[in-house]
């Protein structure tokens, strides 16, 4: 981001802090697209993500007037969207959709033909399987591409605690996939 | 070269795969295990395919989002929480807040400070004290044994008790010297007092069934075989703890920070991620289990332990015995120790994952902030019994010419287009690693890909590679750098291509 775009996000943000939404608007256009994906990262493609993304930026907006560091605003926001998905994770019940999970029998030869979306749909049905914990390490690490560090420093989480839910994210996701390319009809969804 | 890595060896590198974290050599060994293995390519490729299509999905892919409808929805939000009536009380809490914070004591204190102080100091001094804190020391000070009520010095009941600040040093310590974690696995055999019958391991309790319940003192007190029941998963109160129970097997696990679990029948398989600020013990009959390092098991029979040490090492200590150290790839029992035997180990990787579970300790390791790290060797631990906190020991920061450090700079040199300083570094490095640290197979294989890839001097680099196989046959890459080994070797006389 250049320095003249920086300047004119933090005019934004002061504008929108002291109620034009105009200015708050330009920032929404800006950060959309990151906050859906971040959010999205979290919780799976599905209807909840733009409920989740409204309440990210309800919270961006109230959050406003104390932001004082603008050239780091664009982390701040990504913290906050990562932060109320997790607690949308935390307060959601989880239900695992069968059918998204027989996508992961498509043959090889067809697999590279399905669309984006059906393929992480496919993912999350499987991450849905995880703890809470395993599944904000599993993001974090294998999606987002942090490292142990990062999430302990973040999560207030000792690093070994995080390694743990990695490495255990991952067994239980290999269990999965590999119990539905073993079956020939995934008799139940229920956690393995 | 075809099918040299196992199916599991290759699924246990699936993730390291999607990272792009797998040396070349180990690349290679999947590739070519793939390449004939029409499951593991599938699951390969629809696990990275998976998590690369997630990583990079755009956020079409998550929702379908309007954008203009949803910030209208936004507006409608921010326009209710601004309704008057929040406003005005908004306002009012933040007048209640300010008051609060501009509050003196006087506002707080509705009540006699001086009764309260004698009421605070005999609590402290009473051993019906809710303190939970002060308990074990309230059991064993002699002021304890005073009448109730009776008011002693604070400072003197204080005294004794090991600051537990320094316990959590200690945990650092001794976790991050010795590798951060360790993986138990318990079988215990415990003689009920009155009964005389040897509650065994129950590995071997249905072969030992038809023998003479009245065995001798002396029988008793033989070791029985080392092997490993059949496991489950079983719950664990701590997440750093993952227990997996034999059948019948009976233990507690306390919920404090300074765990102790208490095995009282049967055996378990405990895999641990070692907390900064906790200790860990395991405690079976009389004997005291304390980790130093990374893998390890152990049976009880009667008064007789065994251990076994996969990696990294432990301390068994039992009542007014010295404590004994044992390291890893030893099997001790009685006094005596003999090497381990592998099967335990392939044994153990039924229900954990070994590999992996090293490799994050060690990234964990690494990561770890400098100052909270003490220097790459172990460090010797005082003896602990039961549940006594260890003395304070002061944390180290790494040596400068320690083995991580030397790696870490020999990859400096390296990027700098300077090979030859980056060999030098690391063969330091790798005098300095003993040599069943599976850094040092790491070591050599760096060595090996400098001199073969940056230096081409492929004699060199088979001298590492032939002291790696040699060192670790079964690493998942041993077979795909025997068959580089013996390509680059083809023609001279070497064992190992026999």
């Amino acid at each position: 981001m250049t320095q003249d775009t920086k300047t004119q996000e933090a005019d934004w943000i002061k504008s929108a802090a002291a109620g034009d939404v105009a200015s708050f608007r330009k920032i929404y256009d800006r950060y959309l697209g990151q906050v859906t994906r971040t959010v999205g990262r979290y919780i799976g493609p599905g209807p909840e993500v733009e409920d989740v993304v409204q309440d990210v930026f309800v919270e961006l907006h109230h959050c406003l007037d104390k932001v004082s560091d603008y050239d780091t605003f664009g982390g701040w926001v990504h913290r906050v969207a990562r932060n109320t998905a997790i607690s949308h994770i935390r307060k959601r019940k989880n239900s695992v959709n069968i059918v998204a999970l027989q996508t992961l029998k498509e043959p090889t030869s067809l697999w590279g033909k399905l669309t984006a979306r059906e393929k992480v749909r496919a993912l999350y049905v499987a991450m849905d399987c995880l703890s809470d914990d395993q599944r904000e390490a599993i993001v974090m690490y294998e999606l987002e591409g942090n490292t142990l560090q990062e999430i302990a420093d973040h999560t207030e989480t000792s690093i070994n605690t995080i390694a743990s839910r990695v490495r255990r994210g991952r067994e239980q996701l290999l269990k999965i996939i590999k119990r539905v390319l073993a079956t020939s009809d995934l008799e139940t969804g229920e956690k393995v | 070269m075809s099918n040299r890595l196992s199916c599991e060896d290759v699924e246990a590198l699936l993730f390291e795969l999607h990272r792009d974290e797998l040396s070349d050599l180990k690349q290679e060994a999947v590739d070519d295990h793939i390449r004939s293995c029409h499951r593991c390519l599938e699951l390969t490729t629809k696990i990275t395919d998976l998590f690369e299509t997630a990583s990079q999905a755009e956020a079409s892919t998550w929702a379908d989002i309007n954008p203009d409808a949803l910030f209208e929805s936004i507006e409608a939000t921010l326009v209710e929480d601004s309704e008057p009536e929040d406003q005005e009380a908004n306002e009012r809490l933040d007048e209640l807040f300010d008051t609060a914070r501009g509050a003196d004591e006087d506002i707080w204190m509705g009540f006699d400070s001086d009764a309260l102080f004698d009421r605070i100091t005999e609590r402290m001094s009473s051993p019906d004290t809710d303190d939970i804190n002060d308990l074990d020391q309230l059991e064993s000070s002699p002021a304890n044994e005073q009448t109730s009520g009776d008011v002693v010095p604070l400072a003197a009941n204080r005294e004794e008790k090991p600051p537990r600040r320094a316990a959590r040093r200690w945990a650092l310590a001794v976790a991050a010297a010795a590798g951060i974690a360790f993986v138990a696995w318990l079988g215990l055999s415990i003689v009920e007092p009155a009964g005389d019958r040897a509650i065994q391991n129950p590995a071997d309790a249905l072969a030992s069934q038809t023998e003479d319940p009245d065995e001798t003192p002396a029988e008793l007190q033989e070791a029985p075989p080392f092997s490993l029941p059949p496991m489950e998963s079983a719950p664990s109160t701590h997440e750093s703890i993952r227990i997996f129970a034999s059948e019948g097997a009976d233990y507690s696990l306390g919920e404090e920070q300074d765990s102790v679990l208490e095995l009282t029948d049967g055996s378990v398989l405990i895999e641990y991620f070692p907390e900064q600020d906790t200790t860990f013990a395991v405690r079976a009959g009389a004997q005291t289990i304390t980790v130093e390092g990374t893998v390890f098991s152990v049976t009880l029979v009667k008064d007789s332990i065994q251990v076994a040490v996969f990696e990294g090492a432990v301390r068994v200590t039992a009542p007014e015995k010295t404590s004994r150290k044992i390291k890893a790839g030893e099997f001790f029992t009685g006094d005596d120790t003999s090497p381990l035997d592998d099967a335990i180990t392939r044994e153990v990787e039924r229900y954990i994952d070994l590999k992996t579970h090293r490799k994050l300790l060690r990234q964990a390791l690494v990561e770890s902030e400098p100052d909270e790290e003490p220097s790459g060797d172990l460090q010797p631990v005082a003896a602990t019994t039961e549940t006594s906190v260890p003395e304070h020991r002061n944390v180290q920061r790494p040596k400068r010419d320690s083995p991580r450090v030397l790696r870490e700079q020999a990859l400096e040199a390296l990027h700098d287009g300077e090979p030859r300083q980056a060999i030098t570094l690391l063969s330091e490095a790798l005098e300095k690693t003993a040599p069943t640290d599976q850094a040092s197979a790491d070591i050599l294989l760096e060595l090996a890909r400098i001199h073969l890839h940056s230096l081409g001097e492929p004699d060199q680099a088979a001298d590492y590679l032939d002291r790696f196989i040699t060192r670790w046959p079964d690493d998942p890459a041993a077979d795909a750098i025997r068959f580089q080994l013996c390509g680059m070797t083809a023609g001279k006389d070497n064992p190992i291509c026999d």
